[in-house]
């Protein structure tokens, strides 16, 4: 303790407040990148046979493919995607199932829009690489 | 000089404020000018604290002074830049709410006298060592953290819940919220514990200037990003082939 002060409990519970808000700042941070994805491409993969609909079972397959083809188009899966999955399911404790849901098909949705651009990215540079010369 | 790792942290962390920095000027270009020229004051801070550090040494009263108060003041600035934000984010989504500005300056008003009063009854019992300027300084820096911490988290529930457009003005926010709670953490734990917590400073400081720099120069959305001649350069085909299989084993 600071020996010219009595406790202080205002520092104590900006403290701790603090250290919540942080944690909850950063899945905030990781809700907001969610926002960018739509059902097209998501639609897109699920006709062509790739996704089945279980959000569970359609994040890891599209995880996996996304570390397939990341070191040639860098995008690989973020680790706030990572983290914002785990907390989603760790909520599944406190019983909010429906909740859980929205949010892993939120989180499917953005892993698929990731994937139709790292195709069509890797579709580029491959075009890219057998014309130049120097590659 | 004894360059010791808080030493080496403080020198990793003006480094990383000079790149995201940069980073955040050339990526964006004239987009949120306001946040990247608050990014350059951080920057300048750092060299001013390095100037003081270096001429006077670490436990010289003017290189303390200096470092509570530069803080408080960016940090100050920082949180008239999440007004302003707020103020434009409601502004393209036609929602006005009457007297926003002045509420929220009376607010941060409220706050600087309230810190004052707290420190300056305090510090009729304190011993002479502990000069005035100093703990005022700390106390303000960590009152004005938190007051940013709950104004970001704030502007980030209403930019939600009014269907405000935009995903990077959420990121920049959320940005604020981690950076004000990333000071307010190591300041609270130095009124609590002691001055000797002021080491966690660096660690916490590199950590939130990364994540708003990476929020400001991200683009808002994916279909910007573009394939580059670097990654194309990496390009590794054999490594595509356990996505090959997956797909193959999809297909079938």
């Amino acid at each position: 303790m600071m020996q010219h002060q009595a406790f202080d409990w205002v520092s104590v519970a900006i403290f701790v407040g603090s250290a919540l808000v942080l944690l909850a700042a950063i899945l905030a941070y990781a809700y907001s990148h969610l926002l960018a994805a739509d059902a097209e491409s998501l639609a897109q993969l699920r006709a062509e046979g790739l996704l089945t609909g279980d959000p569970q079972r359609d994040f890891r397959t599209l995880n996996q493919l996304l570390s397939g083809i990341a070191p040639a188009v860098s995008m690989r899966t973020e680790y706030w995607v990572l983290f914002y999955a785990a907390a989603v399911r760790l909520t599944t404790v406190f019983g909010a199932r429906a909740w859980v849901e929205v949010q892993m098909r939120r989180l499917v949705s953005h892993q698929a829009l990731r994937y139709c651009y790292a195709q069509s990215s890797l579709a580029a540079m491959s075009a890219y690489s057998s014309d130049s010369p120097d590659f | 000089m004894h360059w010791s790792l808080g030493f080496l942290l403080f020198a990793a962390g003006t480094v990383v404020k000079f790149a995201a920095c940069v980073y955040a000027f050339i990526r964006t270009r004239m987009k949120y000018l306001s946040v990247k020229i608050w990014f350059a004051l951080l920057f300048a801070q750092d060299l001013l604290y390095w100037f003081f550090l270096l001429k006077f040494g670490p436990n010289s009263y003017a290189y303390a002074v200096v470092y509570f108060w530069a803080d408080f003041i960016t940090l100050f600035l920082g949180l008239i830049i999440v007004i302003r934000l707020a103020e434009t984010s409601f502004r393209k989504a036609q929602i006005q709410i009457p007297y926003f500005r002045a509420g929220a300056m009376a607010i941060l008003g409220g706050i600087g006298v309230l810190s004052f009063v707290a420190t300056f009854q305090k510090l009729a019992v304190a011993p002479h060592h502990v000069h005035a300027l100093i703990v005022l300084g700390n106390k303000l820096e960590q009152n004005a953290a938190a007051a940013g911490m709950l104004a970001s988290v704030l502007l980030f529930i209403a930019l939600t819940v009014l269907l405000v457009p935009g995903a990077r003005v959420r990121r920049i926010v959320a940005g604020f919220a981690i950076l004000y709670s990333c000071s307010a953490l190591p300041m609270s734990a130095v009124q609590i514990f002691g001055f000797q917590m002021a080491n966690l400073v660096p660690w916490f400081a590199m950590f939130d200037l990364a994540f708003l720099g990476y929020a400001i120069s991200e683009p808002e959305n994916l279909d910007q990003l573009r394939p580059r001649k670097l990654a194309a350069r990496r390009f590794q085909p054999h490594r595509l082939e356990p996505a090959r299989e997956l797909l193959g084993k999809a297909g079938a």
